[in-house]
């Protein structure tokens, strides 16, 4: 386990971590857009992935999705444990939505004000770590 | 016609009305909240969906959870 976490960008430019939810490690990618404005969820997960963890949920709560258009619809939620593998100290409890991607969004990382994150654009990586730790912030 | 957010409201305030004889009653269970009346309570959480699927705003939530207020926003994922 290491205090600060390295994240590089792809081909893409996307930023993709490993993650175990509820103890099974996924690949999700990190998106500034997916949020909520109570905060609660922090994990979105694609049909087979949620179904796959959706017996270590609990307090299950269908909630409203919105996209770009006006309308939104109905997506099943539950609360779990979500943390960055190799990352110590980024155990996060969150909800996770049955979304359809797999997400990392802005409010599992606000479940982490001790953390800080370092986008460095020159060598495109996010690094992800403790403020004080070898992150040098 | 009630607006989205006119019906949310009523849903809340539905739920608000209800929450401690819901979560004493029927904890476990999943409860379904439509049109600001409690219209199901069912053993799985697709029964208790099935039964509200026509309302454009509805809560579908296990008894003794706390239904999430807001929206989730997904800005990429297609509607």
């Amino acid at each position: 386990m290491a205090d600060a976490l390295v994240i590089p960008g792809d081909s893409n430019h996307e930023y993709h971590v490993r993650a175990t939810v509820m103890g099974f490690e996924l690949d999700l990618l990190v998106d500034t857009g997916f949020t909520h404005d109570g905060c609660l969820i922090g994990v979105a997960l694609d049909e087979a992935s949620y179904r796959g963890v959706r017996s270590r949920l609990r307090n299950f709560v269908d909630i409203s999705l919105r996209s770009l258009g006006p309308a939104s619809r109905f997506a099943e939620s539950g609360i779990g444990v979500v943390a960055l593998v190799g990352l110590e100290g980024s155990e996060v409890e969150t909800r996770i939505v049955n979304a359809g991607a797999n997400l990392l969004g802005v409010c599992y990382f606000h479940r982490l004000p001790e953390f800080s994150i370092l986008w460095d654009m020159a060598n495109r990586t996010m690094s992800i770590g403790r403020m004080g730790s070898s992150l040098g912030t | 016609m009630s607006t989205f957010d006119e019906e949310r409201a009523r849903d809340f305030a539905a739920y608000e009305q209800l929450k401690a004889a819901l979560t004493e009653k029927y904890q476990g269970l999943y409860v379904a909240i439509a049109n600001g009346r409690l219209i199901k309570v069912a053993p799985t959480i697709e029964e208790a969906r099935e039964a509200v699927k026509q309302y454009r705003h509805r809560l579908v939530f296990q008894a003794g959870a706390e239904p999430v207020r807001g929206t989730v926003y997904i800005r990429w994922l297609t509607p």
